[in-house]
């Protein structure tokens, strides 16, 4: 039976409310059903009840039924964050569309609270519509525990005014039918409620659990399967809602994965075979899925002491003749600096995927931030141009990996990919990549060098050359990060110091001429250009969607070469009015005590696009710790509109 | 590196190698080094010991990272290849590139202040997943690169130029990897090539990582009296524990086993090594015996040397990891790229 506890009166609404056997569960009770274009619903548990594990495969099931959807992670920064506690509050939103969804939107429309503190967490971010409907585990509202009964009535008089409907669920006694300890059930109870609601497949549900749980028992599996069932039935009695989302018919065939995995198997097919890496959050990942897969292929996932060693290890594999990879996140990106220098210098090819985090120092762990621009760019002393790449959705995580090692190899050059936590753990069905055999790396040549070979025979209108790796014949020299001539001869003098400089500089500027220019998003010319990057793409383009219509003439530019820089910026910007970027990171705002026109510190992309372009790139950029809401985007497209008349 | 290149002068009469290759043909560029400098000792020891061995030029990865000792490099094999890495982080680029190419000879140069300041996190790691790699550890008891500022492996009581007095406990090179499980640990004078010789080859022909710890005296800034790192010091308290001879195999049929070898050690591809030991108790194929006697003689004032310990049982870093016998630069073409199939099914995961 439905409850309603008496703190909630007048929060709880229950429509449609059936008599008849209190557990009869056979859903076929008149329920209305709401058509929707998009839906965005959340599970929120404490850290270890398994929230995420069924969101995911809510995710996934309604990623294969055709309907489009974007899942962001709710992380604790803390392992074991205590129970019951609004910091520990652990799971995923899921955005889930008819079309297309390209970033998790603004608001939660629903949410799965197994406890009302991780609820008010949600309730205090601002995640939740107005309207949201709230389905709220009930047991702790009549808890033996006085304190816990006495949290609950406060939370419930928090939220009491915001319009939300909270619908009490009694999982932990419903569960408690099957399992002994709720704890482990819930989730799957929580999946059966919501394949109800979503009219999901349970054929579908039931393939994905099996897939989750692959290597556990099939006495897991099937008690898994009955939790769901039990969640589902018992949402048939006692709901009076469902929701549709009819998917557009789309015949391409999809896959449905994270970033971070799209990264590993991009990693897989562009044919490089070694990664050194140190575990550090949101990167690891990665490497756990390529030490699942890659051993297959000969490959190796080498876990160092640190992230130095990691980036010597990967530098050392592609002096030997590879194309190798180290991934890592903030504080392993500034401890790789020296060795990012010694392979400019050295013209070893080298990729560094930088799953970006919140910053400086240990920041926020585990949440999403674009700060590590200009670190990427420059962070090593000394002139040590290189590529910075950034992929913007997971579908470009996947291609950006063959990209980068085919650049890292043709042009001896380091490539970072600046992917970030939104991308890494936010996961998106996308088109199945068709293998390609331009993606595949060729082996290394271990012939004979023709005499007269140099390890660094530039060529001197591009500055490209071909390497040499130990093991060739002839050729042999010895590798320095020293200053050096052709031949990896070490010479001070400031023309060789000069000559190699403008070698490994050149690279990069052809690199450029062979960038196509970017188009803008919404319109050629206008008003107001937002410029993005990385993972804030679907959001961006949903803020000029919507500005578009209420009638703003806004468009965006989304780039994904930062360096070197894409390439017909200035003529794009002299089409607008006004240039800003829309990032994540921190800019001072105009009007804040002591802050000047001179003295302002920009988003990161402006910085770089006003000393490039000579354009006033002014900046929109916020530091939430998760991704960009749209809306606020639209928000800002507002404020950012240059006034009428001003030419 | 800076190298001033030798004239080659071939004398008719100069033997040669299995492959056919001169001694000089071994050699490197002219050291830069001050005259003296015990490092320029250890060049001329490797020198003798890569012919000795027919190493193949162009299958030898010379690795180093910053330091005067780490410009030995230059000196020696200049028909190798070499990698002159950054400062103290050596042993993660070798391992890299024996993880990347597993059957060339990777050969490691570093100094006291490369290896136990800024390097010793990567020493230890490459110790503890056993590269297959010769280490030669260059130890002045200074950074002699940039002046004498004392090492990590400075005595107590070892004085500077200046007069100083160290007070910080020295790090042992040796101590340390017998503790972190190194299956070869050697320590050498480089005034002692005949003791060097012989144990450089025996490092090179282990599987696994072989640590030579050379006491290698900076004449500039570490040869003077108070310092237990001079030329004078180390030969007045050297004392060797056990005496190695290297046995190549064409040679072992004729040389009978003699009553004063404690050990005779089989090397992995046929070689073998016979071992003497000047003290009754030690054994050089005891981890424990090889610790207690060196902890022994360190209380003692003096320097242990010799081949301390060995273990050709180990797994090393490509046993551990499972890598295939194929190095990872020569996977054909077809299994490099897992091709269309292969990725089909990785996806299918995804559906
Ligand atoms: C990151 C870094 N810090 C400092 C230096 C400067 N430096 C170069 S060599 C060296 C010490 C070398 O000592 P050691 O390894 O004992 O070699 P030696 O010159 O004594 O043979 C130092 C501190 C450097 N090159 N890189
Ligand atoms: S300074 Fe010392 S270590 Fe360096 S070359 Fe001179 S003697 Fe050798
Ligand atoms: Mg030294």
């Amino acid at each position: 039976m439905l409850r309603v506890h008496p703190a909630m009166r007048g929060i709880v609404t229950v429509a449609n409310h059936v008599a008849g056997p209190a557990d009869a569960a056979s859903p076929g009770r008149p329920h209305t059903v709401h058509r929707m274009r998009e839906h965005t619903v959340e599970v929120v548990s404490d850290s270890g009840e398994g929230a995420q594990k069924c969101s995911q495969i809510f995710g996934a099931v309604s990623a294969k039924m055709g309907n489009g959807v974007w899942t962001v992670e709710i992380i604790p920064a803390e392992i074991q964050p205590p129970a019951r506690a609004p910091e520990g509050a652990s799971g995923n939103r899921i955005r889930l569309g008819a079309g297309q969804v390209t970033n998790w939107g603004d608001d939660t429309n629903l949410v799965v609270a197994f406890n009302e503190q991780v609820l008010l967490a949600r309730h205090r971010a601002g995640a939740l519509a107005r309207d949201a409907t709230i389905l709220l585990e009930d047991k702790w509202a009549t808890d033996d525990d006085a304190d816990i009964r006495d949290a609950w009535l406060q939370a419930m008089r928090e939220i009491a005014d915001v319009g939300y409907r909270v619908v009490t669920v009694p999982m932990e006694e419903r569960c408690l039918t099957l399992v002994d300890d709720a704890r482990k059930g819930k989730n799957m109870f929580a999946l059966g409620m919501l394949a109800f609601i979503y009219q999901r497949n349970l054929d579908l549900v039931f393939e994905q659990i099996a897939h989750t749980f692959r290597k556990k028992s099939d006495a897991v599996y099937a008690r898994n399967v009955d939790l769901v069932r039990l969640g589902y039935d018992w949402a048939g009695a006692h709901l009076d809602f469902r929701i549709e989302i009819t998917p557009e018919p789309n015949d391409r065939p999809m896959v449905v994965m994270n970033g971070n995995e799209a990264i590993g198997m991009g990693a897989i097919a562009s044919g490089m075979e070694l990664c050194a890496m140190y575990p550090i959050t949101p990167a690891t990942s990665v490497s756990h899925y390529l030490s699942e897969v890659f051993e297959r292929f000969g490959g190796v996932v080498h876990q160092a002491e640190d992230e130095i060693a990691a980036a010597g290890v990967a530098i050392g594999a592609s002096y030997a003749g590879k194309v190798a990879f180290t991934i890592t996140s903030g504080p392993g990106l500034a401890l790789k600096t020296e060795f990012l220098g010694l392979a400019v210098m050295t013209e070893v090819p080298l990729v560094v995927v930088n799953v970006q985090r919140g910053g400086p120092s240990t920041g926020l762990p585990t949440k999403v931030e674009q700060s590590d621009l200009l670190a990427a760019l420059f962070a090593q002393p000394g002139d040590a141009p290189r590529v910075v790449i950034a992929p913007a959705t997971i579908e470009e995580c996947f291609h950006v990996m063959t990209t980068a090692r085919r650049i890292a190899e043709a042009f001896r050059a380091v490539v970072i990919v600046l992917s970030d936590a939104n991308l890494a753990t936010g996961v998106q069905p996308f088109p199945r990549p068709e293998v390609d055999t331009r993606w595949h790396a060729e082996p290394a040549d271990l012939s004979a060098v023709l005499a007269g070979r140099k390890p660094y025979g530039w060529d001197e209108s591009t500055g490209l050359s071909r390497r040499i790796v130990p093991g060739q014949r002839g050729g042999m020299h010895t590798v320095t990060g020293l200053s050096h001539d052709e031949g990896s001869k070490v010479a001070y003098s400031a023309g060789v110091h000069g000559r190699g400089m403008a070698m490994r500089s050149r690279k990069i500027a052809v690199l450029s001429s062979l960038l196509t220019p970017p188009t803008p998003y919404g319109a050629e010319e206008g008003d107001l250009l937002i410029v993005g990057w990385g993972s804030t793409k679907g959001a961006i383009e949903e803020a000029v969607d919507r500005a578009r219509a209420a009638g703003l003439s806004v468009a965006s530019l989304h780039l994904r070469f930062l360096s070197p820089m894409e390439p017909g910026l200035t003529a794009i910007f002299q089409r607008f009015r006004r240039v800003a970027t829309v990032e994540i990171n921190y800019s001072d705002t105009m009007g804040d005590p002591y802050v000047t026109e001179e003295n302002r510190r920009r988003g990161q992309l402006s910085w770089l696009l006003r000393a490039q372009t000579l354009v006033d790139v002014d900046c929109w950029t916020r530091v939430p710790g998760e991704p960009l809401r749209p809306g606020a985007i639209v928000q800002a497209m507002h404020d950012l509109m240059p006034p009428r008349g001003d030419a | 590196m800076t190298s001033i290149a030798k004239p080659l002068v071939r004398h008719k009469q100069s033997r040669t190698n299995a492959l056919g290759l001169t001694i000089r043909d071994y050699e490197g560029g002219m050291s830069t080094l001050c005259a003296g400098c015990g490092h320029d000792s250890v060049t001329a020891a490797l020198i003798q010991a890569a012919w000795e061995l027919d190493l193949e030029p162009h299958r030898v990865g010379k690795m180093s990272g910053i330091g005067c000792s780490s410009k030995t490099t230059a000196y020696f094999m200049k028909q190798s290849h070499g990698f002159n890495s950054v400062h103290g982080r050596m042993p993660s680029v070798t391992s890299g590139a024996a993880a990347a190419n597993r059957t060339l000879t990777y050969i490691g140069i570093s100094g006291d202040g490369d290896s136990l300041s800024i390097g010793l996190g990567q020493l230890s790691h490459a110790i503890r997943r056993n590269v297959n790699m010769l280490y030669v550890l260059e130890n002045n008891g200074v950074y002699g690169l940039t002046k004498g500022q004392f090492s990590a492996s400075a005595d107590v009581g070892s004085k500077s130029k200046k007069g100083e007095a160290n007070e910080q406990s020295p790090i042992d090179p040796v101590l340390l990897a017998l503790t972190l499980g190194a299956t070869f640990v050697a320590r050498s004078f480089s005034g002692d090539k005949k003791q060097l010789v012989p144990i450089l080859k025996a490092g090179l022909k282990h599987k696994g990582f072989g640590l030579v710890d050379v006491i290698s005296p900076c004449v500039s800034f570490n040869d003077h009296e108070g310092s237990t790192k001079s030329y004078a010091f180390t030969r007045e308290h050297e004392v060797e524990v056990v005496h190695t001879d290297f046995v190549p195999l064409r040679r072992e049929i004729t040389m009978p086993e003699t009553e004063e070898d404690v050990a005779v050690v089989q090397m992995h591809d046929g070689v073998s090594l016979r071992m003497r030991s000047t003290s009754e108790q030690y054994d050089p194929t005891s981890r424990d015996s090889a610790y207690a006697h060196v902890r022994a003689c360190q209380a003692r004032g003096e320097i242990a040397t010799g081949l301390l310990f060995v273990d050709e049982s180990g797994r090393d870093m490509h046993d551990m990891l499972n890598t295939p016998p194929t190095p990872l630069v020569e996977v054909p073409f077809e299994r490099l790229c897992p091709g269309r199939d292969e990725l089909e099914a990785l996806m299918e995961r995804y559906r």
